[in-house]
């Protein structure tokens, strides 16, 4: 892809190595390798969410839907005697087809529409998963504890997956089909009249966006063993990705990243300690996102970043 | 053939409930093009009242129509002179999102309020029923059926007959124009969010008679008030009350036919197949 620069390479290897050298901090202690692995599972749901939210527009409240069918592919193929690695490249692809299999219909809707039908998709699947017996059913599915891949293992894994990710959507947003995601953001009709086939690039990201939210289910298989139907396929976990890359920045490449961490901090330390107003804390902070700061805490960052470089210089 | 009809008789009585719960939602979004994420929040509402004024005051639930009629109009129109109003130029999905938070916080508040179990509410006429025929009906989801068709007519009449009514169609047809010709149309749009939400909480009122409430209950009934205006179209009555009657309908053949369980399913099916379907129309 000539959008991916040997730039964008060099920043990936950084990035990877950068966190080669914080893994022994956050390897400390179960708590905080947990924390690292929801934070690389984020990122990685958030990028994934925010190449078709994004970029294009099209809020998806349905990407649970696509989770669970990643949860579920490496769940049962492990429990098959699969190794989890092997897996994995199993639950993108499923996980791409099913999103290609709605998405190819749904995103023919435009802004509310799409959303309303995303929100169908998502809990007429959470209804069917938790019927299917050979899955488990409502009580879900418990995997090996004693071939658990270990903490180091885990961190890699995810490390390598969220930096991956974070490199696909840069790619994607200097990509033709970036651009032609944005021109259709903007303006469908001027999109579609100046050559844009807008229908095959949505579904084109879409794919890729199934593909990294069904890898992003596997990885959360693997670190938490367990699946269910109720949270993997939950409304909940829908709506946590559109909250993240909102108070990141919606429409950019590190918005989603800066949100993934910030949604991450707030629900483990300040919400942990409000678990009553849980949901009402959620709510006031999205509200007051989209009435006060509807681009994000991204565009914030990088004045505060130019401020500062300008001080220096 | 005798379950045949019972099937269908339970299936029209459920879906004349549907149409009026999800009546609110189709003018809100005809009026004002907004998508009210927060009508199950009303839905939800509506029905904790109504079993909070009879499980303390002994209540009916109908009667309490008179209270949550008037409060919903309240709470519908204050979210939209506080809240929506501020977004009227903003793209549709900004506004949904801001309601989604909306919902959000009443679903809080009526778990810190109400808790989290379920509750359901016990009339006289709770178990009776009525035989006609070979078919056996219930009493209150004949009454609220009667109710939900009375609903509508009242409905039509005040949209076809008042000034209010025209102003609003105005405004729904077309803004602009309404708005040269005088009409207020910040008025005009608080008052619809105000109507919508009110018919929102006396549906709750309705329900209440054979659903029992958590605060989880909206959910399931907003997408099902989705499925029923996209199919009947936006603010058309008749489209609408035809819809809710046809969802009820094959709702209760599902259940009955292949798994109860699958019961929700066809909604959120037929949800996007509407959806898929009424946008190739347009192309």
């Amino acid at each position: 892809m000539s959008s991916f620069t040997r730039r964008h390479l060099l920043l990936g290897v950084g990035a990877l190595a950068g966190l080669a050298l914080v893994a022994p901090l956050l390897l400390a202690n179960p708590y905080s390798s947990r924390l690292a692995q929801l934070l690389f599972m984020n990122v990685l749901l958030a990028s994934a969410w925010n190449l078709v939210g994004g970029f294009a527009g099209q809020i998806s409240f349905g990407n649970a839907s696509l989770f669970g069918v990643g949860a579920y592919a490496t769940s049962m193929l492990w429990l098959a005697g699969v190794h989890p690695f092997l897996t994995m490249p199993v639950a993108a692809l499923l996980a791409a087809l099913y999103g290609v299999a709605w998405g190819w219909p749904c995103l023919r809707l435009r802004g509310p529409y799409f959303a309303i039908a995303t929100i169908g998709v998502a809990e007429a699947t959470r209804i069917v998963a938790n019927h299917i017996e050979a899955a488990g059913g409502a009580s879900g599915l418990t995997l090996p504890l004693e071939q658990d891949l270990g903490p180091v293992l885990l961190y890699a894994l995810g490390a390598v997956l969220a930096v991956a990710a974070v490199l696909v959507s840069a790619a994607v947003r200097r990509s033709r089909l970036g651009l032609g995601l944005i021109a259709l953001r903007e303006d469908a009709q001027a999109a579609a009249a100046s050559g844009v086939n807008v229908a095959r690039q949505q579904v084109t990201v879409f794919a890729v966006t199934a593909a990294l939210t069904g890898l992003a289910g596997a990885y959360y298989a693997v670190f938490t063993l367990y699946v269910v139907p109720e949270k993997v396929f939950g409304f909940d976990l829908s709506i946590s990705l559109v909250l993240m890359v909102l108070v990141g920045g919606i429409g950019t490449v590190m918005g989603p990243v800066l949100g993934a961490g910030i949604y991450l901090f707030l629900e483990q330390f300040v919400l942990a300690s409000l678990a009553d107003i849980h949901l009402a804390a959620f709510g006031a902070l999205l509200i007051f996102i989209i009435l006060m700061e509807p681009r994000g805490a991204a565009p914030r960052l990088a004045q505060l970043v130019g401020l500062v470089r300008r001080r220096i210089g | 053939m005798v379950d045949l009809l019972s099937v269908l008789a339970s299936g029209i009585l459920v879906g004349t409930v549907y149409a009026y719960m999800a009546y609110g939602l189709g003018l809100i979004y005809g009026v004002l093009r907004v998508v009210n994420l927060a009508h199950g929040a009303f839905l939800t509402l509506g029905v904790y009242v109504t079993w909070w004024l009879n499980t303390t005051f002994g209540m009916d639930p109908l009667v309490s129509i008179l209270i949550t009629v008037p409060l919903g109009f309240a709470l519908g129109a204050t979210v939209e002179r506080t809240l929506v109003f501020r977004l009227r130029d903003s793209p549709p999905v900004t506004t949904l999102l801001l309601l989604f938070g909306v919902w959000l916080i009443v679903r809080n508040a009526l778990y810190l309020i109400f808790g989290g179990a379920d509750r359901s509410l016990l009339t006289s006429y709770s178990l009776e029923s009525l035989a006609v025929g070979p078919l056996t009906l219930s009493i209150p989801r004949l009454i609220v059926s009667a109710f939900s068709l009375l609903g509508f007519v009242v409905l039509a009449l005040m949209l076809k007959r008042t000034w209010s009514g025209l102003a609003l169609r105005a405004v729904a047809q077309d803004r602009e124009a309404a708005a040269l010709s005088g009409v207020p149309v910040n008025r005009v749009w608080a008052v619809a969010f105000g109507i919508g939400s009110a018919l929102a909480m006396s549906a709750g009122s309705l329900m209440s008679l054979f659903y029992s409430v958590t605060p989880e209950f909206g959910a399931r009934f907003l997408l099902k008030s989705f499925c029923v205006v996209v199919l009947g179209g936006l603010t058309n009555i008749g489209g609408i009350l035809v819809a809710g009657i046809g969802l009820g309908i094959a709702e209760d053949l599902t259940a009955f036919y292949i798994h109860t369980g699958y019961r929700d399913v066809v909604s959120f099916l037929v949800l996007t197949a509407a959806l898929v379907m009424r946008r190739a129309d347009s192309d």
